[in-house]
């Protein structure tokens, strides 16, 4: 028989253990609601804390079966062998003691956070310390591993699952969200050369930015048309002023998220858009910033990591509307933080009703025209309703007025399509006239809030 | 350029051959070798055979997550030869060095002539093990590029990528397969003039029927394990003892000077229990039949284990079993592990694989089994335990043992129980409901897989509600008590829910069954 050679390339001949299929991770605007949720309560979730404990098993078993067979099977080095031996009796250990008990807590609902988990394995290890069967160093370091039952488990609309640890879900979820925002509007900043006789100029800040007219993200095309320059020769701090009140507890989408957790996700989604965007170009500084400002009792600014996460740990559907209140420290905020002219501020406010908590004392100059329009018509609004929103028209009419640098101020009124002709809809419009039109977005329709948003303060701003 | 850097290679081949045809006066001619320059992928192609059997096959995903977890904690055997007993035979080896030392020669050699030897064996042999292996190879062969075509025109076709179709695919075919071998045959199957609507009617229709076929050849494979061992590892002794006549290689002896110190990596070879026990088996079988030649004709003129196990009674068997069982603990630990570690933390591993074979041989004796598929119905990975009847749904049970399937893939299983649900429209016709007992390690764990209404059009075949509950199976009294009490009365149905279709069932995995559906059904 003749004998020959012939050669056979990796991808001819491919690993077995390989995973295919699309590596990036798609979250649904719902599906991260429902992270969101998990990650604030850690009582739900108890069918991914049962799957948490079966897949350590299983993988225990897998790796049972596997070191008997290298033991038989391979030459070890007697560090090696050792390692070896004190495993299986680790894993045996574990998969016929622990995680039978593991599971039968879990299904007690005792199991739910980091610290019961701890708790659970200190006690556990103090058991065992008179019975001398296992290494107990090496059997705590292994029983750390349970500590990813309280992982939240996240499946992708394709199947693709992750188990994410309680610390890493704002980044995690930011992280897409933001992404996907920046498919959708993209802004990439870029070198605009003028050439003249003495020799070129290049303009660093400039964007680029493709809106999309179609409809599927990513876009399979994007037409020439669609490409917008934009000259920033300032720069942008956006503060995006979100409704907490009581009425930001109704559901959306089929009673699967709340319009709060809608309003969270954007926050969230936009926050990490501009931390992305400011991280993609080395530049002089960052050309956009984004502040988010809950409307609570007492609201505050929250521009840093720790802050929002505090923020979406915390932050519950309750109480007035302390939409002045809010106005207010932004302004603060951007007159204390922002002493150089060259920054334009943006105002995003997102309600779902009327400002009704006015303050006192008031020093900004109020309109007669606003006043006449709530004298002459007849309305069952509550007067500290109109007091409030003549505070809030008196408020924007001065920082428009304000010549020391530009405010903008963006309205976006959370409601159906019906609402146009309800009070609250035309008493905005009059509130906002001359400064700017409340924009109605379906509650639904909140996923596209941050889209909106973003072409309002960046685009056409 | 590659080709003289495996000279020192094809040179200890030819020389292996060499000895063959000397050792045994005839040589294979129907073999492949796959030398890996990546010894990473020999070691997957070597799990891949051991957990389906054949090379070729493809994994579900958590069978893949969980081999690569146990990779990256260095617990995978470095197997340096991995031979599928087809037609022709399939060797695969992992390339030691392009220039190989004194030792690694030999080793090569060695592990050679134990290769040829089983090729001889399968190119003689009179059972269907060799021609079925081959056949099976073929299938998966087949399946696989089937998959990939199928991925790859889903995807081209539709505008919104369908990224979960690798998965989804791998998980069918593998749980399929699985199920189908275990003589589950409940899937749903779209009818035949289906095909021509959607490219994914026509890949389950070639799927289940490519692996119903795969299920019935590979149940009708000869048990022939034994046979094929024994015989390689004979040759492979003789040219072991040849080698040493000759002098070729200098072997060093242990301390005391009684042992000869094979290479290091001869060990899958030397050490494992079933060379130990089938070679005694040949041995046994030459004081019987003296001229080797002769014997080995009797050995290629056996069927199945189970004609090669009648030439001894079942005392002599037994007997045989515990000599060298004992002769293997004496020396075992001994010559392949260091002195470190304690004697019977190792030797227990090995007492694993002697229980195995104990087994293995005590049923295909007593109860004369000679194919595959008897061995399975013994102890069945899947048996079906009836059905619960929830309202106007069923909710179907199964228990699934060790080699059973993984608790992600049971989704796949739903939708292919052939039950269709009028509220759910997917590409994915069918889906029920199912309740799986299955124990892992320790656990014996009961879970449900519930799929509840669907308001959106789902994106993938994952995108859909399900619910999963997993509970401890136990005797303990007061076990399924927890969380009932809590629960408002009025959630609970229970006058709707009819136990009447299990069979087969213990009292714990019964309350464990009414507290899921409890659990469960009525959780939404």
């Amino acid at each position: 028989m003749p004998h020959r050679i012939y050669f056979v390339t990796e991808a001819e001949f491919t690993d077995p253990l390989q995973h295919y299929g699309n590596v990036e991770f798609v979250l649904d605007f719902e599906d991260a609601a429902q992270v969101l949720r998990l990650w604030r309560n850690p009582h739900l979730g108890r069918s991914s804390r049962e799957g948490a404990v079966l897949s350590i098993a299983s993988k225990n078993a897998v790796s049972i079966e596997n070191i008997i067979q290298k033991i038989m099977n391979t030459y070890l080095t007697p560090e090696e062998e050792e390692r070896l031996v004190n495993e299986l009796k680790l894993l045996r250990f574990i998969g016929d003691q622990i995680l039978p008990d593991v599971l039968e807590r879990v299904n007690r609902n005792e199991l739910q956070t980091i610290e019961d988990i701890l708790k659970y394995i200190q006690d556990l290890l103090r058991d065992l310390k008179y019975e001398g069967t296992v290494d107990l160093q090496q059997l705590a370091e292994k029983l750390n591993q349970l500590k990813d039952i309280v992982d939240i488990e996240i499946t992708d609309a394709f199947g693709r699952k992750k188990r994410i640890s309680r610390e890493s879900v704002m980044d995690l979820l930011g992280k897409i969200l933001g992404r996907y925002l920046i498919k959708q509007v993209s802004v990439a900043p870029i070198d605009e050369v003028q050439r003249r006789p003495r020799g070129t100029i290049r303009l660093k800040e400039t964007y680029k930015s493709a809106v999309l007219s179609s409809q599927t993200i990513p876009p399979t095309s994007v037409k020439q048309e669609d490409i917008i320059r934009v000259k920033k020769d300032r720069r942008s701090h956006v503060y995006l002023i979100v409704d907490m009140s009581q009425s930001m507890r109704k559901t959306v989408f089929e009673g699967s998220m709340s319009r709060l957790d809608g309003a969270l996700l954007t926050s969230l989604s936009l926050y990490y858009y501009f931390k992305m965007i400011n991280r993609r170009k080395r530049k002089r500084f960052d050309m956009f910033k984004l502040a988010v400002v809950p409307i609570r009792k007492n609201p505050f600014v929250i521009d840093d990591d720790r802050k929002m996460e505090q923020l979406l740990l915390t932050a519950e559907a309750r109480g007035k509307t302390y939409m002045i209140q809010a106005v207010q420290a932004a302004i603060e905020h951007a007159k204390k933080q922002h002493k150089d002219k060259d920054i334009d501020v943006q105002f995003t406010i997102v309600t779902d009703g009327m400002p009704n908590v006015p303050t006192f004392p008031f020093n900004y100059r109020t309109s007669t025209e606003l006043k006449k329009y709530f004298a002459e018509i007849q309305t069952k609004t509550k007067p500290e309703t109109i007091e409030c929103l003549t505070q809030l028209n008196a408020m924007f009419n001065s920082l428009k007025k304000d010549r020391s640098r530009k405010w903008n101020i963006s309205y976006f009124l959370m409601g159906p399509e019906s609402l146009r002709n309800k009070e609250i809809y035309i008493h905005t419009t009059q509130m906002l006239k001359g400064i700017t039109r409340p924009i109605l977005i379906d509650p639904a329709q909140i996923k596209k809030l941050g889209e909106q948003i973003l072409k309002e303060s960046i685009l056409y701003a | 350029m590659l080709k003289t850097e495996l000279g020192d290679i094809v040179k200890t081949y030819l020389k292996a051959r060499e000895d063959f045809e000397h050792l045994i006066g005839g040589s294979p001619e129907n073999y492949r070798i796959l030398l890996f320059i990546n010894p990473e992928l020999h070691i997957s192609i070597n799990r891949v055979m051991e957990i389906t059997g054949t090379p070729q096959a493809i994994l579900t995903a958590e069978q893949i997550t969980n081999l690569k977890s146990a990779r990256i904690s260095d617990f995978l055997p470095i197997g340096k030869e991995t031979i599928y007993n087809s037609l022709p035979t399939l060797i695969y080896l992992s390339v030691p060095s392009y220039d190989l030392n004194e030792e690694q020669e030999l080793t090569l050699r060695v592990m050679l002539v134990h290769a040829l030897a089983h090729a001889y064996m399968n190119e003689k042999t009179e059972s269907n093990s060799a021609r079925t292996l081959a056949q099976l190879y073929q299938i998966d062969v087949i399946l696989k590029e089937l998959m990939t075509n199928n991925v790859f025109k889903l995807n081209q076709n539709s505008a919104s990528k369908h990224v979960w179709a690798w998965q989804y695919f791998q998980d069918l075919i593998g749980v399929i397969r699985l199920f189908t071998e275990c003589g589950v045959e409940d899937f749903y199957t779209p009818p035949e003039n289906a095909r021509k609507y959607t490219l994914f009617n026509n890949f389950s229709i070639e799927a289940i029927n490519l692996l119903s076929e795969r299920a019935k050849l590979s149940r009708r494979k000869h048990l022939h394990e034994l046979i094929d061992e024994g015989f390689a590892h004979y040759v492979q002794m003789k040219e072991l003892e040849y080698l040493l006549d000759k002098g070729e290689y200098k072997l060093v002896k242990n301390e005391e000077g009684k042992q000869i110190k094979y290479p290091n990596d001869l060990k899958a070879f030397l050490a494992p229990p079933i060379g130990e026990i089938s070679v005694a088996m040949i041995d046994r079988l030459t004081t019987k039949i003296d001229d080797e030649k002769e014997m080995f004709e009797k050995l290629f003129s056996y069927k199945s284990d189970l004609e090669f196990l009648q030439e001894f009674t079942w005392d002599e068997v037994k007997d045989l079993l515990a000599v060298n069982k004992n002769l293997h603990s004496e020396h075992v630990v001994e010559s392949w592990h260091s002195s470190k570690s304690r004697w019977t933390d190792i030797w227990s591993v090995y007492a694993y694989g002697w229980r195995m074979i104990e087994e293995y041989t005590r049923k295909i004796y007593r109860k004369k089994y000679t194919n595959f598929g008897q061995l399975l119905d013994d102890n069945p990975a899947i048996t079906s335990k009836g059905y619960v009847r929830v309202d106007e749904k069923k909710v179907y049970v199964f228990e699934v043992n060790d080699y059973g399937v993984g608790i992600d893939q049971l989704l796949i299983l739903h939708n292919h129980m052939s039950l269709y649900r009028d509220d759910f429209r997917t590409i994915l016709p069918a889906f029920a409901d199912i309740i799986v007992f299955k124990k892992i390690g320790g656990i014996h764990v009961a879970t449900l897989f519930a799929v509840h209404k669907t308001k959106h059009q789902p994106l993938s075949p994952y995108n859909i509600p399900v619910i999963t509950r997993a509970v401890q199976v136990t005797k303990r009294k007061d076990a399924y008590k927890f969380d009932l009490d809590e629960e408002e009365e009025d959630k609970i149905d229970v006058s709707r829910v009819d136990y009447n279709y299990l069979r087969k069932l213990t009292q714990p995995q019964r309350g464990a069954i009414s507290y899921l559906i409890k659990e469960g059904m009525f959780e939404l």
